[in-house]
């Protein structure tokens, strides 16, 4: 997982926002913290493994 | 995977994280963090073939490398306080980086605890000779 991380973190934030807007304008604010809180979920996965990832290499390389 | 493409990742994620802060802070956050990790990876490539150059060299001196051993644990604790304090720094919560780093430093105290204690053995075994 290389640079594309970025592009693909920034991806969901940017359409989660973007949906957010859309929802909240149309009325549907359930609707719109929801998706919120979706995309917030799929991006903590991702980001807490590429983490675990790095922790592991660390830990390799300094032999913790 | 020379400088320039690691700077420009930097700022491209630096110009993502801006975009994305006023509308969903949380997910600036997290690009940052993304960035970050991508830019320590790189680095933890180049720190390894600088360990290794180095353990060789203090192979050659002969030195007990216990020593080194410990010195690089060090390194490490330090290095792993140090992201998540500016992870944590950079979601504005400059309480809890400055208790990470606490909690680094007594870490490293802890590892280094053993040379001392042999360091100021050696130095009382010197002074009783007198």
């Amino acid at each position: 997982m290389e640079v594309d991380l970025i592009f693909r973190v920034a991806g969901i934030g940017i359409i989660v926002a973007v949906l957010n807007q859309l929802l909240a304008r149309s009325g549907r604010e359930e609707q719109a913290l929801l998706t919120t809180i979706a995309g917030l979920i799929v991006v903590l996965v991702i980001i807490v493994q590429q983490i675990g990832e790095l922790f592991e290499m660390v830990k390799s390389i300094f032999n913790l | 995977m020379n400088i320039f493409q690691l700077v420009g990742i930097a700022v491209v994620g630096a110009v993502f994280s801006v975009i994305l802060r006023r509308y969903r802070p949380e997910f600036a956050m997290f690009t940052a963090m993304a960035t970050g990790i991508i830019l320590l990876t790189y680095m933890l490539g180049a720190l390894d073939k600088v360990f290794s150059m180095v353990d060789e060299m203090v192979r050659n001196t002969g030195v007990d490398s216990k020593y080194f051993v410990v010195l690089i644990k060090i390194i490490g604790v330090s290095y792993i306080a140090e992201i998540s304090g500016e992870i944590c720094r950079d979601a504005g919560e400059g309480a809890i980086a400055a208790k990470i780093e606490m909690v680094g430093k007594m870490f490293i105290m802890l590892l280094a605890m053993p040379i001392i204690k042999t360091f100021l053995e050696v130095c009382i075994d010197a002074i009783s000779m007198l």
